[in-house]
């Protein structure tokens, strides 16, 4: 992790480390809330550089906080009423084996639901939601990341899924 | 235990084996496991931390190399304040360099003064030159009021202006009286031209031309003798 103490973001390994190790999270917390649609990835390094030129004033221990804060206002600069999709890896008919198109067929119907599912969950479900279930995230460590109590994180995750299953299932 | 919580620790990776069977169990249990698999074809697998850093330094140093740049743009005022404060100055000496050089003299009171060419001239009384030091190569030129003697440098000529006209002269000694009805130049050595009323007329040594009230004469005359005032 990152060591607080006498050490400057200036410092070319400095920044280094905390770009490894923080620019993935930063990365999914925007796609989670905002979608691939504003370019994330892009809004990652416009928060870096403003890191850097900040770099005498911020300390290590703050760099995590300052850079969500502000990669999260940069999506919200933009973010109108956008609506909010997350693409997915498409379903690759597997060679070897004889899935039938009817399955691959069922299978994209779902993801195409699965997909609408998650933007109509609120922002703060399916951050939640997906650090969990993709990143493998315990609710622990998410609610440290975001800031919010443990309980708050189960409540999410917990009502992301249901209103998930209600979506896709049409029940 | 209640299924909220059951759920809550499924999604936590707590559950141990006999909350796992109950967890089975739930009619929601197959709908909730294919959620939570295809939860991960959301993930964006290209997200490579290297590259971004790599572009990211790119980025930095794209822009670090446009900083001069920016240093250049702030120099361009500073530059403008400079070249205002040169010319501010030039303006301000200009005067000196092309200034006249002004020699009066009062009542009985005579000076004596080199021009650049090391040309002299005596002044008598209530009299005065006026010339330029910084143009006397290009147009070696005194404009006098009142009586004074010259002494040109062998081979130098100088024009001599006074309300009478522009008078030429080179490596000559004479004497100009310039007065307000009274014109009057003796030649003491060499040659003085000088032109009036479109004529030019010569003077030669020991020669003295006048203009009184209009009439000119033209007489010999003894110059040995320097007048009074400008001896010694």
């Amino acid at each position: 992790m990152i060591k607080a103490l006498n050490t400057n973001i200036c410092e070319e390994h400095v920044f280094s480390n905390i770009f490894k190790t923080l620019s993935k999270d930063v990365h999914n917390f925007l796609r989670y809330k905002y979608g691939d649609g504003l370019n994330p990835k892009d809004k990652v390094q416009e928060a870096f550089i403003k890191l850097w030129d900040n770099c005498k004033n911020i300390s290590p221990e703050k760099a995590k906080s300052f850079l969500f804060t502000t990669a999260n206002n940069m999506m919200l600069n933009e973010v109108k009423h956008q609506k909010v999709v997350l693409r997915h890896q498409q379903i690759k008919p597997k060679s070897y084996t004889n899935e039938n198109p009817e399955f691959l067929m069922e299978e994209s119907e779902y993801m195409k639901k699965y997909q609408r599912a998650l933007a109509k969950l609120t922002e703060a479900q399916r951050v939640a939601f997906l650090m969990n279930r993709i990143e493998g995230k315990k609710h622990k460590e998410i609610a440290e990341e975001l800031g919010i109590s443990r309980k708050g994180v189960e409540k999410r995750i917990y009502g992301a899924l249901n209103k998930l299953r209600k979506e896709i299932d049409g029940i | 235990m209640k299924k909220e919580i059951l759920i809550q620790k499924w999604l936590d990776g707590e559950l141990n084996d006999a909350e796992f069977k109950e967890f089975k169990a739930l009619p929601e249990y197959e709908s909730y496991t294919k959620i939570s698999e295809k939860a991960i074809l959301f993930e964006d697998t290209s997200y490579d931390v290297d590259f971004e850093f790599d572009k990211l330094k790119t980025i930095i140093k794209d822009r670090q190399l446009e900083t001069p740049v920016k240093t250049i743009n702030w120099m361009q005022p500073l530059m403008r304040i400079a070249a205002i404060f040169i010319i501010a100055l030039a303006v301000y000496y200009a005067p000196i360099y092309g200034e006249t050089t002004i020699v009066k003299t009062l009542a009985s009171n005579t000076k004596s003064i080199e021009l650049p060419d090391n040309s002299k001239i005596k002044l008598n009384t209530t009299s005065a030159i006026k010339y330029k030091k910084s143009n006397w190569e290009n147009a070696p030129k005194v404009s006098l009021v009142g009586e004074a003697l010259f002494n040109i440098e062998k081979g130098s000529s100088v024009n001599v202006v006074t309300w009478l006209g522009d008078m030429t002269m080179s490596g000559s000694k004479f004497k100009v009286i310039q007065r307000a009805d009274y014109f009057e130049v003796v030649c003491y050595e060499g040659i003085v031209t000088l032109i009036y009323k479109d004529k030019e007329i010569t003077i030669t040594t020991d020669k003295s031309f006048k203009i009184v009230d209009g009439e000119t004469f033209e007489e010999k005359m003894n110059t040995s003798d320097l007048p009074t005032w400008a001896k010694g």
